[in-house]
C-alpha cells in the first residue's frame, strides 16, 4: 500500500482550516440561544466571514513567537535579579512608576484577559472569536510577565506586595478597576470597541511609550525589557482593534450611531484614566522623558487625528469633548498631583513637592500655565513644608461618579474654577467631574449610580474599622511603611543605606 | 437614552442612598477661589443641623477650617450656590428645614 505524501498547507490555509473550517452552526439549539450576547446591543452582522485577521495568525507559529519572546525575557529578568538591578534606577521615587504600574495597569492586563476570553464565547463567528482568544491569551502573558518583571522590586521597596486586593480596594484603584469592569459588564462589541480600539489603538501609546522610554531613562531594564516582549503582541492587538471597527462599519449603516456613541464614551474614560500616567511623567520620574502635553500632541492631537480623519469616509467623527482635551493638556498633570499630594496620608504611592530644577523644566514644557497658576502654589507649599508644617488635606474628597477620581479639575478655558456638573436620576442627585463623565452618566444611568465610591463606602463604614490605620489595612497596606510623603518613608531610608559609600563597593 | 442590556427591565441599585448612612446626608461643598484645597470635600452631617452650625461645626474642623482666612470671613457677605443655582441659607435653619438634601453640591464664595 502506498500513501501519498501529505501536502504541506500554506500559513494562509492553515489559517482558513482554524477560523473557518472548525466552526459549524448548531442544528438543534438555534444559533441565537447559544450566542445570545452578539445581538443585543444592536449591532448587526450580516457575513461573519467578512472578517479579515491581518496577521492570519496560527496556533502553531503564536506558540513559536510568544516562546521565543519568553525565552529571552526570562534570562534578562534572571539577570536583571542576580545583578541587583533595582539599584541601577535614577531613585528611589522611580519606584512609584513601578507601584502605579503593578497595581493599577497588570490588573487591566489581567481582567482584558478575563474580557476577551468571554467575547471570544460571545461571538458566534469564528475569525474574531479565535482573534479574541489569542488575545486573551496574550493578556494573560503580559500579566504574568508584569508580575515576574517586577516581583523583584517587590524584594527591596514596599507598596507592591499586595497588589490584586489593593486593585479591588484601594480608593485610587477604584479609577481603573471601575474603567475595566464598565467594559467587562458591557457587551462584546462595546467591549471590543472600548479595549481594542479606544484604548488599545487610540490611547496605548500614551500608556506604554511614557512607561517604557519613562523606564529606559530611569535604568530600569526589567520593565524595558516585558515592555519589548509585550510590544510586538500590542501592534497586533491595535490592528485588531481597528479592524473590529471596520468590520463592524461595514457590515451594516444602523452600525454607526451605537459605535459613535462607544468611541464618545471610551475615549473620554480612557483619557481620564491616562491622567494618571500623565502624573506619573510629569511628576514621579525623576529622570524626565516627555511632559504629558508633548505625548498628547504627539500621540492624541497628531496620530488620533490623522486616525479619525480616515474613518470619517465612514462617518466616524471625532470623539465628543476631544476640544475639552487639549484644553486641559497643560493643566490635568499639575492638578492632579496638587491633589494626591494633599491625600498623602492615604496613598500607596509617596509624594513629593518638585524640586526647583523640576519646576523649571515644567514651566518650559508648560510655558503657558505652569508658572502663571501651579509654580506658586507648589511655592507656597514648599514654604509650608519648610516651616515644619506640611499641608494635609483631611477632609474626603467629593468624586466623580463616572471616573471616580476626586473632583480636581477646572472648567475647560478657565483654569481659575473648579469644575462639576450633577444628574439627577429618581430623585438621587450624581455629581460629576466634566461634561464627559455626566454624558457617560447619562447614557446608561441604571449602570453607574451603583458605582461604590470608596468615600461614600467609607462614611457607610464599610472600610474596615473606624481608624485610618484600620482602613489603611482594609486596602491592603501597611500603614507604617507603604503610605505617605516620599520624605522619611522607609523606601528613601533603603535607598539612602544602599547608596552610601562603601556600601555599593562592598555588593560589587 | 435606554441603558443597553441583554436582560428587559434592568436595573442598578444605587449605592449611596441617603438611608445607607446611618442618620447622616452628605454633602459636597466647594469653597471658590481656594486653590490650595484641590476640590470640594464631602462632608457628613445629621440633616438636623443648622446651617449655622454646620459652618462652626463640620467646616470649621475641615481643611476648611485650617485656612489662615476662615476665622476672619464675613458671614453677613459671603454667598452660596446650591445646585447651581443662588442659594441664601438661613443659619438658624435646618438643613432639611430649607430644602439642603442628600448629596447636595454647595459652592461657597467670600
Amino acid at each position: 500500500m502506498t500513501t501519498a505524501p501529505h501536502r504541506k498547507l500554506g500559513l494562509k490555509d492553515k489559517y482558513g482550516l482554524l477560523t473557518r473550517g472548525l466552526g459549524w452552526d448548531t442544528s438543534y439549539v438555534p444559533m441565537d440561544k447559544v450566542f445570545p450576547h452578539d445581538s443585543f446591543e444592536g449591532i448587526k452582522i450580516h457575513d461573519w466571514d467578512k472578517w479579515e485577521d491581518p496577521f492570519r495568525l496560527t496556533m502553531d507559529s503564536y506558540w513559536k513567537y510568544q516562546a521565543e519572546k519568553e525565552r529571552k525575557l526570562y534570562a534578562i529578568i534572571d539577570a536583571f535579579a542576580q545583578h541587583n538591578g533595582h539599584l541601577n534606577v535614577s531613585d528611589a521615587r522611580y519606584i512609584n512608576a513601578i507601584k502605579l504600574f503593578i497595581t493599577g495597569i497588570t490588573p487591566l492586563e489581567y481582567n482584558a484577559h478575563r474580557g476577551f476570553a468571554m467575547v471570544g464565547r460571545s461571538m458566534r463567528g469564528v475569525g474574531p472569536r479565535i482573534a479574541c482568544q489569542m488575545q486573551a491569551i496574550d493578556e494573560l502573558r503580559h500579566a504574568q510577565t508584569q508580575m515576574h518583571s517586577m516581583s523583584h522590586y517587590n524584594r527591596h521597596f514596599n507598596g507592591m506586595h499586595n497588589w490584586p486586593k489593593n486593585f479591588d480596594r484601594m480608593w485610587y484603584l477604584s479609577v481603573p478597576k471601575s474603567f475595566v469592569n464598565d467594559a467587562m459588564s458591557a457587551g462584546p462589541f462595546e467591549f471590543l470597541t472600548a479595549i481594542s480600539f479606544s484604548f488599545e489603538y487610540v490611547l496605548t501609546n500614551l500608556l506604554f511609550m511614557p512607561f517604557m522610554s519613562g523606564a529606559a531613562y530611569n535604568g530600569d531594564m526589567a520593565t524595558v525589557t516585558f515592555g519589548f516582549s509585550a510590544q510586538s503582541d500590542e501592534a497586533r492587538h491595535m490592528t485588531l482593534g481597528l479592524e473590529c471597527i471596520k468590520f463592524m462599519l461595514e457590515q451594516d449603516p444602523d452600525n454607526l450611531p451605537i459605535i459613535q456613541k462607544w468611541l464618545d464614551k471610551w475615549f473620554w474614560r480612557g483619557y481620564r484614566l491616562l491622567g494618571l500616567v500623565g502624573v506619573m511623567l510629569d511628576y514621579m520620574l525623576p529622570k524626565k522623558v516627555m511632559s504629558w502635553r508633548e505625548g498628547w500632541e504627539q500621540y492624541y492631537e497628531k496620530n488620533g487625528g490623522a486616525l479619525f480623519d480616515d474613518l470619517a469616509r465612514y462617518g466616524i467623527r471625532k470623539p465628543t469633548h476631544h476640544e475639552t482635551t487639549v484644553l486641559e493638556k497643560e493643566h490635568v498633570t499639575h492638578q492632579l498631583w496638587l491633589m494626591l499630594c494633599q491625600y498623602h496620608w492615604g496613598l500607596a504611592l509617596h509624594t513629593w513637592l518638585p524640586s526647583d530644577e523640576e519646576m523649571d523644566w515644567l514651566s518650559q514644557q508648560y510655558p503657558n500655565t505652569f508658572d502663571k497658576y501651579y509654580r506658586p502654589r507648589f511655592e507656597q507649599l514648599r514654604a509650608l513644608e519648610a516651616e515644619g508644617k506640611p499641608f494635609t488635606n483631611a477632609s474626603l474628597p467629593c468624586l466623580c461618579q463616572t471616573c471616580q477620581i476626586p473632583m480636581c479639575f477646572t472648567e475647560p478655558g478657565d483654569p481659575t474654577r473648579l469644575a462639576h456638573r450633577s444628574s439627577l436620576f429618581q430623585d438621587e442627585r450624581f455629581i460629576f467631574c466634566s461634561d464627559g463623565c455626566k454624558d457617560v452618566f447619562d447614557g446608561e444611568p441604571e449602570k453607574y449610580v451603583q458605582a461604590r465610591l470608596p468615600v461614600q463606602q467609607l462614611l457607610q463604614g464599610n472600610l474596615g474599622g473606624p481608624e485610618l490605620a484600620d482602613m489603611i489595612r482594609f486596602w491592603g497596606y501597611d500603614p507604617e511603611r507603604d503610605i505617605g510623603r516620599y520624605e522619611g518613608s522607609s523606601d528613601q531610608q533603603r535607598w539612602a543605606q544602599a547608596k552610601a559609600p562603601g556600601v555599593a563597593a562592598k555588593a560589587a | 437614552m435606554p441603558v443597553i442590556a441583554l436582560e428587559p427591565g434592568y436595573g442598578g441599585i444605587v449605592r449611596d442612598r441617603q438611608q445607607d448612612f446611618n442618620g447622616v446626608q452628605l454633602l459636597f461643598i466647594e469653597w471658590a477661589a481656594h486653590p490650595l484645597i484641590a476640590c470640594p470635600i464631602t462632608v457628613p452631617v445629621p440633616p438636623g443641623t443648622r446651617f449655622g452650625e454646620l459652618l462652626s461645626g463640620a467646616l470649621t474642623q475641615s481643611v476648611f477650617g485650617q485656612q489662615p482666612d476662615w476665622p476672619t470671613v464675613d458671614w453677613s457677605r459671603a454667598t452660596w450656590r446650591m445646585n447651581d443655582a443662588p442659594f441664601v441659607p438661613d443659619l438658624g435653619k435646618t438643613l432639611a428645614e430649607q430644602g439642603v438634601a442628600h448629596k447636595a453640591f454647595l459652592t461657597l464664595t467670600t
